[in-house]
């Protein structure tokens, strides 16, 4: 029985962020911003370490106007990044961010 | 007198071209001189019909949000008085990118991380056949470990926008080149984008006055 409710919960959780990811796909497809990052943030849950999503959370944050969070975002996509170019893209926006 | 002037544009031309963050800036040029600073029209990017207006717009609101007086009346260039002195300085700029469609695909993996199942069973009875009143336990116990998997193949796809300017300042009398950068953004809407990338560019141009 209690392994019968690990898998049922295991199977909604995958399906929860699964459907994150489809709404989050919707929403930036449609321009809604602000809904794509809250679907985008239930998604990152299983991928904590990873860059492009960063990359991405830190676009919306800046096309919402919300520089400290994109700043935030930028940190940690150039933490958790080894690809030189998305790193050298980080790096300009946290100078272009940090700048007066 | 053109033999320094191409050596000059030439150590500009390369230190932009090298990537450099920072700005080529003359060391022998005295900005405290400059009155005007008079920005030249600008041309557009191949395909991207527009983009000329876009970016010059920009710059004169950017000018105009660090306190700069701009003066739009002339058709041609855009005047922006930086001081109270004689000498104008040109400032052009060149597109070098200017994409509106990139896709970028971000993949979202779903961990089973999988689980270890541990059943113990314990029995315990009494000893009737020695009619002793000593009782014997025994305990078996099974660990069944289940592997997790990684599934991979949800993503999200969404267009890109990029920017990319040269500025360059030379001076209206002698044509000395005395100011270059490169810069460029991106983001998720062009206007913004381009915002972006030019703020940069005319902070580093404010400090000069």
């Amino acid at each position: 029985m209690r392994l019968l409710t690990l898998l049922l919960s295991a199977s909604l959780l995958i399906a929860d962020n699964s459907n994150a990811v489809s709404k989050a796909s919707a929403a930036l497809k449609a321009g809604l911003f602000k809904d794509a990052l809250e679907h985008i943030s239930i998604a990152q849950e299983e991928n904590p370490k990873n860059a492009d999503i960063y990359r991405m959370k830190a676009l919306l944050h800046e096309a919402l106007d919300q520089p400290k969070k994109a700043l935030e975002s930028w940190k940690a996509c150039l933490e958790y990044s080894r690809d030189k170019n998305m790193r050298r893209e980080a790096k300009v926006h946290i100078k272009n961010l940090t700048a007066e | 007198m053109i033999k320094k002037s191409v050596i000059y544009s030439c150590i500009f031309l390369f230190s932009c071209w090298s990537g450099s963050q920072d700005p080529a800036i003359s060391s022998k040029y005295d900005f405290k001189t400059v009155g005007t600073l008079e920005i030249a029209s600008i041309d557009d990017y191949p395909s991207a019909l527009g983009s000329g207006d876009m970016v010059l717009s920009s710059i004169s609101y950017n000018f105009l949000k660090y306190g700069y007086n701009v003066n739009t009346s002339d058709v041609n260039n855009s005047m922006v008085t930086v001081g109270k002195s004689s000498k104008t300085l040109l400032l052009s700029c060149i597109i070098t990118e200017f994409t509106d469609s990139k896709m970028v695909v971000v993949p979202f993996r779903h961990e089973d991380r999988g689980y270890t199942k541990t059943v113990v069973t314990q029995s315990s009875k009494d000893d009737e056949e020695n009619k002793k009143s000593e009782s014997s336990q025994s305990q078996t116990s099974t660990t069944t470990t289940h592997a997790g998997k990684i599934k991979e193949g949800e993503r999200v796809t969404y267009s890109q926008s990029r920017v990319g300017i040269v500025l360059k300042m030379t001076d209206r009398d002698t044509g000395d080149l005395v100011w270059s950068n490169s810069y460029w953004y991106s983001g998720l809407e062009m206007q913004r984008t381009i915002e972006s990338c030019v703020k940069t560019g005319i902070y580093q141009i404010k400090k000069l006055f």
